[in-house]
């Protein structure tokens, strides 16, 4: 494989200092993981936007909601895990009201590998989705994190950006269009569509060279936006393939999968495979990528759901 | 509170105010007696006699009916609001508030400052005790309180009486923080911000907001109904609802998001939470009393409605509370203890609240439910 690799927090990071300067209202909470989301960088050029909470998700999220209330634009960056002990803030107080308050989680599925089960989060998208006027992204790679940052500022509501701790392959060029809410398809290819979210997607990119050198011409799409889903593109996909593959770095319940086979099932129902966590906590390893592998988060598993599925 | 209310009277009409007592026989005879004592022209006297009068704070019958010029009971308590922050505050704020450059009035009281001779007649009013607030404020609202606990009963009844106990605790917190909001600050709705962190206190709100003209008595005989514009817990929309609540223990963390909001944009707004005694069972809350204390955000004002009881019976009996009072002063905070259902004391310690600077306040309401 050869990919280029960037930081997903560090495209945040940067992504954050551009919106600073062009958005006056924007204010950043952190509940102590400013060193680790990266968003320090932010706390250093704009001060008095910055507002420390402490190590308190819960008062974190409370406190979004009062600045958003008063005409701010907050946004609370947390690991992913540990923002999830605040969902029932996030849906009472955030949600309920559609206060404008942005989430960006990092540290989340496997990638915060080597402190295990505890802070990997594997079904925040889950409970994210069932929120009533959330949007929820998951971007694949950097440029794709910095676009949608931006997007997600487009759009008045809560919305809930999800990031991997690490380094995610190159998916996507500098002027890649990328709009919240609309599938970018990647790959061609009529026989299976593989949907894939999030680090994900480069597999996936990568899975579909392997089923066309076997005969099998697979589409890719990057289903970055899970709420709202593109429906009509899925429908769209599900006809001309007849066959999904979602692959994702969360449990197979409730997320991509669940989400794509809820809306296609109901109109164009068509055989479909998923890759993902099969309902499991995760556990801690040294490298990241032989912890997704250890999951079956791998090329090879991605070729084999769509060679099944086309069966 | 008193220089909002300087600032809504000038100094003509508080003196006008602080000689209605009955002993002069007509508007005519009160105004040559002023005019002459302090050099002011009669015409200029008689103008803001004529306001006072239509504000309900004096009365003198009519030209063709003269009467002996008396106060009224709401000027009485007008006049006892001022003297009341005179006494905290001392005659010198008030002469610097004569808003000329270059007053050189001194600190004890004395009759030096050339733009206002009338200082004396205030700083005697200013001796008043505050003992006089309290009865001032009492002939004013008891009446509305019993009334509108009696509505508040009818409201609740269709469904079963629900959370009454609580609705009534906190009813004469709430009639007296919004009586001061909007009719002794005249302040506008936008001009603070209240949270009802245990939002199933919201029929408390409702029928003090209908006797204030914000929503429809009909409405109110719609409560919790389908389709009702007021719903059971408080929901952002009806007025005065910030945020919409009912999970307890997340309205002091709002709070203080829009405490450190208003900090940022420079503008002086309360923000004044509700605050059940149940609900600092939270972890939430004293997360949020840390951050209020760190950011020393002294545009916090919360009030704990210590009715003593909690879903399952007495606070003490599921988780104590006490020492309260402690509690929230390790945390940092300015606390102030009251009588919850007396307006006299509730009124004082909101505006002595105001005052405290550089940290978060806290008013532990004592109350019942009944």
């Amino acid at each position: 494989m050869n990919f280029t690799v960037e930081s997903y927090r560090g495209a945040f990071a940067e992504a954050l200092l551009e919106l600073g300067e062009k958005l006056e209202h924007l204010v950043v909470l952190d509940a102590d993981v400013a060193r680790s989301t990266m968003t320090k960088k932010f706390a250093e050029r704009f001060p008095h936007r910055f507002i420390q909470v402490g190590i308190s998700e819960q008062d974190l999220v409370g406190t979004a909601a009062g600045l958003a209330i008063a005409g701010k634009l907050p946004l609370v960056s947390a690991f992913s895990m540990f923002l999830m002990r605040a969902w029932e803030q996030i849906r009472n107080t955030v949600a309920r009201d559609r206060l404008n308050v942005k989430f960006v989680a990092t540290h989340a599925g496997l990638s915060d590998y080597l402190d295990g089960s505890s802070h990997q989060s594997l079904e925040d998208i889950a409970i994210m989705r069932v929120i009533p006027n959330m949007n929820v992204v998951v971007p694949a790679d950097a440029v794709s994190t910095r676009k949608l940052l931006f997007e997600i500022f487009q759009r008045h509501g809560p919305a809930y950006m999800r990031i991997g701790r690490d380094y995610a392959p190159r998916v996507y060029e500098d002027e890649s269009e990328i709009k919240m809410g609309k599938i970018n398809r990647l790959e061609d290819g009529d026989d299976v569509c593989i949907a894939a979210c999030g680090v994900m997607t480069a597999m996936a990119l990568h899975a579909a060279k392997i089923l066309k050198k076997r005969g099998i011409n697979a589409a890719v799409i990057d289903v970055h936006t899970i709420k709202p889903l593109d429906r009509r593109t899925l429908i769209n996909m599900a006809s001309r393939t007849g066959a999904f593959v979602a692959v994702e770095e969360h449990n197979i319940f409730g997320g991509l999968g669940s989400a794509i086979l809820e809306e296609i099932s109901e109109e164009y129902p068509v055989r479909m495979k998923r890759v993902g966590i099969r309902d499991t906590f995760g556990t801690c390893s040294r490298n990241y990528v032989s912890l997704l592998k250890h999951y079956g988060l791998d090329i090879e598993s991605i070729v084999r759901a769509a060679e099944e599925v086309v069966k | 509170m008193g220089r909002l209310l300087r600032r809504a009277l000038n100094e003509k009409q508080i003196l006008i105010l602080s000689h209605a007592d009955g002993k002069f026989s007509s508007l005519n005879s009160l105004v040559s007696y002023l005019s002459e004592k302090y050099s002011i022209s009669p015409s200029t006297l008689k103008l803001n006699a004529k306001i006072l009068k239509d504000l309900g704070l004096i009365d003198y019958g009519s030209k063709n009916a003269p009467k002996n010029v008396e106060i009224t009971e709401l000027g009485r308590l007008v006049l006892a609001l001022i003297s009341a922050s005179e006494n905290d505050k001392g005659c010198c704020e008030y002469r610097h508030d004569c808003g000329r450059m270059g007053c050189s009035a001194d600190m004890n009281g004395k009759v030096d400052c050339q733009n206002e001779v009338r200082v004396l007649d205030v700083h005697q009013i200013s001796c008043q005790k505050p003992e006089d607030i309290s009865a001032a404020i009492s002939v004013h609202l008891r009446e509305l309180s019993w009334k509108l606990k009696q509505r508040l009963r009818e409201v609740l009844k269709p469904v079963g009486n629900w959370h009454l106990g609580s609705s009534l605790s906190v009813l004469d917190i709430l009639l007296v923080l919004l009586t001061k909001w909007f009719i002794l600050d005249n302040a506008k709705p936008d001009d603070n911000v209240l949270i009802l962190s245990k939002g199933h206190c919201v029929p408390a709100l409702y029928v003090i907001l209908a006797e204030f003209g914000f929503i429809k008595d009909d409405d109110l005989k719609t409560f919790g109904d389908l389709g009702s514009k007021l719903p059971t817990h408080a929901k952002r929309g009806v007025p005065l609802v910030a945020v919409s609540t009912g999970s307890l223990g997340q309205g002091l963390s709002v709070a203080n998001g829009i405490a450190l909001a208003s900090k940022m944009d420079g503008v002086r707004k309360n923000v004044y939470v509700i605050l059940g005694d149940g609900e600092l069972d939270e972890g939430q809350i004293w997360e949020a009393a840390m951050t209020a204390a760190h950011y020393r955000l002294d545009n916090v004002i919360a009030i704990v409605d210590r009715n003593g009881s909690q879903l399952n019976g007495p606070t003490e009996g599921i988780k104590s509370k006490e020492p309260l009072r402690e509690r929230w002063k390790v945390f940092g905070w300015e606390v102030f203890e009251v009588d919850g259902h007396d307006h006299g004391q509730i009124l004082d310690a909101l505006m002595k609240a105001e005052r405290v600077r550089g940290a978060p306040k806290v008013i532990i309401a004592h109350t019942g439910e009944g």
